[in-house]
């Protein structure tokens, strides 16, 4: 059975190792305004970005020493909740090759695995493609 | 005429390449485009007075600057201290324009 | 020969993933270095320089239903550094490359240098590290 790409009005391609700048917050701060105005939008999230979506990072980050009442939320957390306040219109995409060499295949159920040989029906099923970080 | 959504993210602490491509968007304002900048992350403190020259050159080829409001507050650079002509926005003005059907969006 | 057993801790690169990192960031590690060797001496030099200048800043995102305000706060964890006893310097040249004003808004407690003039004191330091 072919996957039939949901089609969106924006595509954010993710390319970015986390907590080397400010790349994947600016992703989610702008993933966020473009669901405020109504838009759809897919991530495509490839190289370092899936880490991201990693099963293995669990709900939240580890503990504080210096202040164990406070929860911090995992960006697992985060794009888990994105994912279900926007059903309709916000798709989580990594790219299943990167998640294999990086070591990162057990991904979130949330998310969805796809080849990079696919990867351009991604690209046809966008208006745009903002394409955000390198490899 | 085109309309371009430029967006720099590394800025001067990035290196020449913002410099550059801070440049290519001076010259596509020069080629007549209707460019807007964006300066985002480390990229604002492009927009400090004097950080980068190829700023002015945009402005005075009638490109606009625009600076994200978040990025410059936690980088605690005082609005005061930026190039005359940068605006100040937030991420839905981004939003807006990147959503117009018109705009070609450049990330760097 | 260096002349205490202190460390000198450089920090240049700054920013690094405001939603991934929220408390653990570089200045949290510095302050457990600070508690485990009583020592640490702080040099902010580059964007870093920027931590060490108030600001209206809000450390708080909303992403889907949440407000997410655990974001990481460098000036907050500056001041209880320098509260630990620690000495933190700025340098004057990254400071000015933040704006004219930027100098006028130093979080108390943080000491302006020149670069080289620090550079001088390096062999006063058992330890100098890139951080």
């Amino acid at each position: 059975m072919v996957f039939a790409v949901r089609h969106t009005d924006v595509l954010l391609k993710l390319l970015g190792a986390p907590h080397q700048n400010d790349l994947v917050t600016s992703a989610l701060r702008l993933a966020q305004a473009l669901l405020d105005e109504g838009a759809a939008v897919q991530v495509w999230a490839c190289g370092d970005a899936t880490a991201l979506t990693c099963a293995a990072f669990g709900d939240s980050k580890p503990v504080n020493v210096a202040d164990r009442t406070v929860d911090h939320p995992s960006t697992v957390t985060l794009i888990r909740e994105l994912l279900i306040a926007y059903p309709e219109r916000l798709d989580w995409y990594v790219c299943r090759f990167c998640c294999a060499e990086r070591g990162r295949s057990d991904q979130i159920a949330e998310v969805l695995k796809r080849p990079p040989s696919q990867f351009w029906q991604h690209i046809r099923a966008t208006d745009k493609v903002v394409a955000m970080g390198v490899c | 005429m085109n309309e371009y959504l430029l967006i720099e993210s590394g800025g001067p602490p990035a290196g020449p390449a913002s410099h550059r491509f801070a440049d290519d968007a001076a010259q596509l304002a020069r080629e007549g485009e209707d460019v807007a900048l964006f300066l985002v992350e480390n990229g604002v403190t492009g927009a400090v007075r004097g950080a980068m020259p190829e700023l002015d050159a945009l402005l005075w080829l009638g490109g606009r600057l625009w600076v994200d409001a978040f990025s410059l507050r936690q980088r605690a650079v005082d609005a005061e201290d930026l190039v005359p002509g940068a605006r100040l926005v937030e991420m839905r003005d981004v939003a807006r324009k990147l959503l117009s059907p018109a705009v070609r969006v450049v990330w760097h | 020969m260096a002349t205490t057993d202190n460390t000198l801790l450089i920090i240049e690169r700054a920013h690094r993933g405001a939603v991934e990192t929220q408390f653990a960031d570089t200045l949290f590690f510095v302050r457990e270095l600070h508690r485990q060797s009583g020592g640490i001496h702080v040099v902010l030099r580059g964007l870093a320089a920027s931590y060490a200048v108030d600001t209206p800043y809000e450390a708080a995102l909303r992403i889907a239903g949440r407000t997410l305000d655990t974001l990481p706060d460098p000036r907050r964890l500056l001041r209880q550094l320098l509260d630990d006893g620690a000495t933190v310097f700025v340098e004057e040249a990254d400071l000015s490359a933040l704006g004219a004003r930027a100098r006028e808004r130093l979080l108390p407690g943080v000491r302006r240098v020149a670069g080289a003039d620090l550079v001088s004191r390096w062999s006063d330091y058992a330890r100098v590290w890139f951080f």
